[in-house]
């Protein structure tokens, strides 16, 4: 059964599950299951991946691109 | 008067005795060793002029060559001369070359390297803020931002 | 004092080898000769001594002079080195014979010592009694015939009383002569004419050898009555050269001789003393002149009649 990865810097709360699990089943696959990883170093957000696919909301990728952005200069 | 033929005659004798005595003791050698003395003389003076006469050649030859050899190395120093301040030319001119391209090289470098810690202190400056920024926001952040975060975040990738 | 002058004229013998009479200048003159030997033997000697050290001695230094300075003085004269050294030996040996023959004779002792001489079985001849108070001179003639007695007489008929006194006593006795050992040789007029003749006899030589029979032709000449006459007084001109040479040579020597002696006799001390000063100075100029006209006499025969 496919999984996704769900990681977030806190517990999301249920109703917060049942968003994803829905983006889930909308995007990637309606039979997913869900694994949840809690990691303090993302901030903030959200990150999700689905075998090679990832969608990266956290706002450690977002200070990362910033980052990157402020780099290029 | 008294002139007696054989008193003059006896003295005829006399005289041609004392005369060949005189002549053979005493004149000839005396004469012999002048004329030694006398040839010795003109001998050495003919060899002091000739060896004034060589001297005077060889002063003249000497001279001469000493003349030859200050013209030579006058002809040498004068192309030395030349040759030094072309080499010295050359060098200058390498010099200032090498020079030139040594302190562009070293511009360059230096502008590397300046990019180099430009780039560098840029990072480390990001670095630093990146770090205070995160420490900021992880101690900022709350739930509810968070939780508004993510809801927009969610709904954004529904569309 | 001068009563014992002695001056003779002609040479006294003093002794006889033979035939032959050698008188006080002949005896002087062989005297001479000898020293004049050795001197050249010792001037030898010591040239072989100066070969091996190297160092002149004095006498080498004279005998150098001596042919130096003739040589010089005939060169002079000559003009050509051949002539000279031809002329050389003849002119050396005059020079020196002649110059020791004068100067002997001023010797102390010469013309002094002597003995006395009784002339037996000739008369003594008294000159020159009548202008002179001293009796001056005494010519002992040795071949001239016995005076007879009757002479004397008449002489002293025509003197003064002293003069016949001495004459008288002189005649009757036959008192010793004083004759000197030695005279100087060329106070001899046998002496002087010897020189005089090797002179002309070997200017003749030389003249022959240089010019040949262009000599003959000074005195024989044929090309004008004139030159014939020149040629024979050229002749006698020969001869009287000869007498010339004696004479003068001995006239000199003699006459110092007589000089000598009269001052001695007359004022015996300082005085002679300038008197023998001049007559060394006579005995050297006499060498001198007799070898310079010899030089002279010799360059003209040879040169022959160019020059006159």
């Amino acid at each position: 059964m496919e999984e996704v990865i769900v990681t977030t810097a806190r517990n999301l709360t249920k109703i917060e599950i049942v968003t994803v699990e829905k983006l889930i089943h909308q995007r990637f696959s309606p039979t997913a299951a869900l694994k949840l990883v809690v990691d303090p170093a993302v901030i903030g957000g959200i990150k999700l991946r689905f075998g090679s696919e990832e969608i990266d909301a956290t706002v450690l990728t977002k200070l990362a691109t910033v980052n990157q952005q402020l780099l290029k200069v | 008067m008294d002139i007696q033929l054989p008193q003059i005659i006896f003295q005829v004798i006399n005289f041609g005795v004392v005369m060949g005595a005189l002549t053979y003791l005493l004149y000839k050698p005396i004469q012999k060793l002048m004329d030694e003395r006398a040839s010795r003389i003109v001998e050495g003076q003919s060899a002091a002029e000739a060896a004034l006469a060589q001297k005077a050649n060889l002063d003249e030859s000497k001279r001469k060559i000493e003349r030859e050899a200050e013209k030579k190395a006058a002809i040498l120093i004068e192309e030395a001369a030349k040759k030094a301040t072309e080499i010295k030319r050359e060098a200058v001119e390498k010099a200032r070359v090498e020079s030139q391209a040594e302190t562009s090289k070293l511009k360059d470098q230096w502008q590397i390297e300046k990019h180099q810690l430009t780039q560098d202190m840029r990072q480390e400056m990001i670095r630093a803020v990146m770090t205070v920024t995160q420490k900021v926001i992880g101690v900022k952040l709350d739930e509810k931002t968070d939780a508004k975060l993510i809801g927009d975040e969610l709904s954004k990738l529904m569309k | 004092m001068s009563a014992n002058l002695h001056i003779s004229i002609s040479a006294e013998p003093v002794f006889h080898l033979g035939n032959l009479a050698i008188t006080n200048s002949i005896l002087t003159s062989l005297i001479v000769s000898t020293l004049i030997i050795s001197f050249a033997v010792a001037v030898n000697w010591s040239l072989t001594i100066a070969k091996s050290t190297k160092k002149i001695g004095t006498l080498q230094n004279l005998a150098e002079f001596l042919v130096e300075g003739l040589y010089n003085l005939i060169q002079s004269v000559t003009n050509d080195h051949t002539k000279t050294r031809r002329f050389m030996p003849l002119i050396v040996a005059y020079f020196v014979f002649i110059l020791c023959n004068n100067w002997f004779g001023l010797l102390p002792g010469v013309g002094t010592i002597g003995f006395k001489e009784v002339a037996e079985g000739e008369e003594q001849v008294v000159l020159l009694q009548q202008d002179l108070s001293l009796p001056v001179a005494q010519v002992q003639a040795s071949e001239t015939k016995p005076l007879e007695v009757a002479e004397p007489n008449q002489v002293s008929n025509t003197t003064t009383e002293i003069a016949e006194t001495n004459v008288d006593s002189e005649a009757k006795s036959k008192s010793p002569v004083f004759v000197p050992y030695f005279r100087a040789g060329t106070a001899d007029l046998n002496t002087t004419i010897a020189l005089a003749m090797i002179t002309q006899f070997a200017a003749q030589f030389w003249g022959l050898s240089y010019l040949k029979f262009d000599y003959i032709k000074k005195f024989i000449n044929f090309s004008s009555p004139i030159m014939f006459f020149v040629g024979i007084l050229e002749l006698v001109g020969e001869f009287s050269k000869v007498m010339s040479y004696a004479f003068r040579l001995f006239g000199n020597i003699f006459a110092g001789e007589v000089l000598l002696t009269v001052i001695s006799a007359l004022v015996p001390l300082v005085v002679p003393m300038a008197f023998y000063g001049l007559e060394i100075f006579v005995g050297a100029i006499q060498a001198f002149v007799f070898s310079l006209l010899s030089i002279i006499f010799y360059q003209v025969a040879t040169l022959g009649h160019h020059y006159e």
